[in-house]
């Protein structure tokens, strides 16, 4: 068995963030999180994780600048951006800055999990 | 005109004096002579239009003087003597320029008035032509002079057929016929030229030697308005022509007068309807202004009741017509009348009944107006003001209408800021109970955790429905608010949408009041003008957009006022920015109402005030109010 993945996910919304982890943590053991992008930045830095889950619109750094500047430590880093339809804009810097996948808010989460394997299985 | 002059040679200074003093006064030059040498000396150097010459001076006879006088040609001599002799006095007419005499030995007084009318008499004898027609040359020139210098225009002819030619060349108001004259004689010339009626009023006068009564009458009779038997005595034949003359300026005059009077007649009875009435209201006389209204022109017969002419609509004022006529009362109101080719006929009438001393109504006058014009006019004026009103009416109704619109379109994106995170968590929740049952991993503890969570997710939703539900109901009632209360009530609808924006909301209480208001329009034009901020700041993506909130008060008002740091309002529309539909929004944003009613609701419903300024940042919109009302009367709202 390979070792288990560790997963950053960055949230600010606090019901949100309490949910989404509770959720994640029913697949992985392994699971970090961080309030804002710059917060996610500096634990990307420290932990190195195997995959990022990121919201967008978040105080202090957003989820697109912190994926670009994780993108630009390591340009193979694993990104799932989670959008709300309105932030098409956004979508369009995420392909723009070589992020790989998004998901639409509100969340699917088999969507989300199927995501999250399909990028793990990824070399 | 210029003023004529006079020369007056008289001896006695009494007299000349005394007419010097009295002709100046009446507008003439007087120069002075008091004997023959003086007034040579003065003819020597100068023109008078007259002279009046006294016949007996003390250095000769004033007749020596005549050939003297006769050198000035336009000079006419009247002459003022006391001697009675007729042939003398007719032998000084054949100098030419003497035109009259003035018997002396009278008052002064009837000297000037006599003067000054013969003198007057002239000056308006300078339009009117006479015809004299005579065969004698010599009767022609003696009458061309006399006449001239009396201040008449002369056209001559030969004989009747010669003067029949004049006439269609001249323009001649009066005539002098000979009788005995070849190729056509004074008699049938006076038939012809009366037989002509635009010749009716025109004097003759018949010069003849004949002494035969039958040719006089028979002349006079076929129009001829005098007769003088040549040879005749020139005062005579003068004193004639005036009489004959004046007689014919009179009948102009009068003629003048009656087509004048005519004239007015007729205005008058176009303009003014008139009749008569008798005491039972029978029509005894009509003009035809009232027949051109009541019946198309054609006269109305005597006798009609006047009663059968007016509208059903009028009778109550023919019940009061009545009444003042039995009281013996004029009375005037407006009446709708039955016209026989026109609608809606409106006259003003008055009536006023004539009654005898033992009180005897035997005529009531009736004059009117028609004011049918004037009460279209007036009718078409009230109902484009009633049209008016109701446009207006309508539109501020659509306004209201609009602007419930635009709230309730407000409220929906403001809830769903407000939803959109519980509904997400209540979203994952449930997905998370699906995934966790899948694997087993279910168990009470997870279940009764997520059911607790969610009843409090749901009962904060419902809390948010509830305070948007109250927000956005109108006030009818005014009641007492805090200033902090009605500020947080709007900035916590806006909140959301201000985060969602990264827009900071800064809250300053310089102090507190409780203020009466109508609470919730108060806080919704708060949220209004945040709103308006926050689309500002929007629209120009900044990054570190800010609004702050200054509420307090002074003496006399509460005041709150939002800044913000969006660059401020264009110069050029920040007059505009209240008026209805103004919006710089594109269409899906901006309904341009927002603003608009609130300064109505401010301004109009509150007794307040809302201002806006640009300060060195941003806009700044100032809401005062009073700090107490005057009357709170209920408002009620659409």
């Amino acid at each position: 068995m390979n070792k288990e993945p560790l997963i950053l996910y960055v949230e600010d919304e606090k019901d949100i963030r309490h949910e989404m982890s509770e959720i994640l943590s029913l697949d992985f053991k392994n699971i970090i999180i961080a309030e804002n992008g710059q917060d996610g930045l500096k634990m990307y830095q420290e932990h190195n994780p195997d995959l990022i889950i990121t919201d967008v619109q978040m105080p202090y750094m957003n989820g697109i600048d912190m994926s670009k500047s994780i993108l630009e430590i390591n340009r193979d880093a694993k990104i799932i951006v989670m959008t709300a339809f309105n932030e098409s804009d956004y979508i369009t810097s995420a392909k723009e800055a070589g992020i790989k996948s998004y998901i639409n808010k509100p969340v699917n989460i088999n969507e989300l999990f199927d995501s999250i394997h399909m990028l793990l299985a990824l070399k | 005109m210029t003023k004529q002059s006079i020369l007056i040679i008289d001896d006695s200074k009494l007299i000349n004096n005394s007419l010097k003093l009295s002709l100046e006064n009446r507008g003439f030059n007087i120069t002075q002579a008091f004997d023959i040498a003086q007034a040579k000396a003065i003819l020597l150097k100068q023109e008078f239009t007259y002279a009046l010459l006294d016949l007996i001076l003390p250095d000769g006879n004033g007749e020596d003087l005549l050939p003297f006088l006769q050198i000035h040609d336009e000079i006419r001599v009247i002459v003022m003597t006391s001697d009675r002799d007729r042939d003398r006095r007719e032998h000084l007419f054949s100098y030419g320029i003497v035109i009259d005499y003035i018997t002396k030995e009278r008052h002064f007084h009837d000297m000037e008035l006599e003067i000054v009318q013969l003198i007057q008499r002239i000056s308006t004898n300078f339009s009117l032509t006479i015809l004299v027609v005579d065969d004698s040359n010599f009767m022609r020139n003696h009458l061309r002079i006399l006449l001239s210098k009396r201040g008449f225009k002369v056209v001559d002819a030969i004989n009747g057929k010669d003067a029949l030619e004049k006439m269609k060349k001249f323009k001649i108001d009066a005539a002098m016929v000979d009788l005995e004259m070849p190729v056509m004689d004074g008699n049938r010339l006076v038939s012809a030229i009366k037989r002509d009626k635009a010749n009716l009023l025109m004097p003759i006068m018949v010069l003849s030697g004949t002494t035969e009564p039958e040719k006089i009458a028979r002349v006079i009779k076929n129009g001829a308005n005098d007769f003088l038997k040549k040879p005749y005595v020139t005062e005579e034949l003068l004193l004639k022509i005036d009489k004959m003359m004046q007689e014919l300026k009179n009948q102009r005059q009068l003629r003048e007068q009656e087509v004048r009077f005519g004239l007015y007649n007729k205005a008058i009875d176009e303009a003014a309807i008139f009749f008569k009435l008798d005491q039972n209201l029978k029509i005894t006389y009509s003009n035809k202004a009232l027949s051109n209204i009541l019946a198309n022109g054609i006269s109305i017969a005597n006798n009609t009741n006047f009663a059968n002419y007016i509208d059903e609509t009028s009778s109550n004022s023919l019940k009061e017509l009545h009444e003042a006529i039995n009281d013996f009362k004029s009375y005037q109101d407006i009446f709708s009348l039955k016209s026989e080719h026109l609608k809606n006929v409106k006259i003003r009438l008055t009536f006023t009944p004539l009654f005898d001393v033992e009180k005897n109504i035997y005529e009531i006058i009736v004059i009117g107006f028609d004011v049918s014009l004037l009460h279209k006019k007036e009718e078409i004026l009230q109902e484009r003001v009633e049209v008016e009103t109701k446009r207006n009416w309508d539109q501020n109704r659509m306004l209201i209408q609009q602007s419930k619109m635009a709230s309730m379109g407000e409220m929906i994106g403001h809830i769903g800021h407000q939803w959109r995170q519980p509904l997400n968590s209540l979203g994952l929740m449930f997905q998370k109970l699906n995934r966790a049952h899948k694997k087993n991993m279910l168990n009470d503890e997870l279940m009764e955790q997520s059911t607790q969570k969610a009843i409090r997710i749901i009962e904060q939703m419902s809390k948010t429905i509830n305070d948007f539900r109250d927000f956005f109901k109108t006030d009818k009632q005014w009641q007492d608010a805090k200033l902090s209360i009605v500020t947080e009530q709007a900035c916590n609808i806006i909140e959301p949408a201000l985060q969602e924006n990264r827009i900071r909301l800064i809250v300053n209480e310089d102090s507190d009041i409780t203020i009466p208001c109508l609470k919730n329009e108060l806080s919704q034009v708060i949220m209004n003008i945040l709103a308006n901020s926050m689309d500002a700041i929007v629209l120009k993506k900044m990054k570190n957009g800010e609004i702050i909130i200054t509420f307090g008060h002074n003496k006399k008002s509460a005041y709150i006022i939002i800044d913000d740091n969006a660059g401020g309002i264009p110069e050029d529309i920040i007059e505009k920015i209240f008026e209805p539909y103004f919006t710089t929004k594109e269409k899906d944003n901006g309904t341009g109402i927002g603003l608009y009613m609130s300064k109505e609701i401010i301004e109009e419903h509150m007794n307040g005030k809302l201002q806006v300024f640009n300060t060195l940042s941003g806009a700044s919109f100032k809401i005062f109010l009073p700090l107490k009302q005057e009357n709170e009367k209920e408002f009620v709202n659409e």
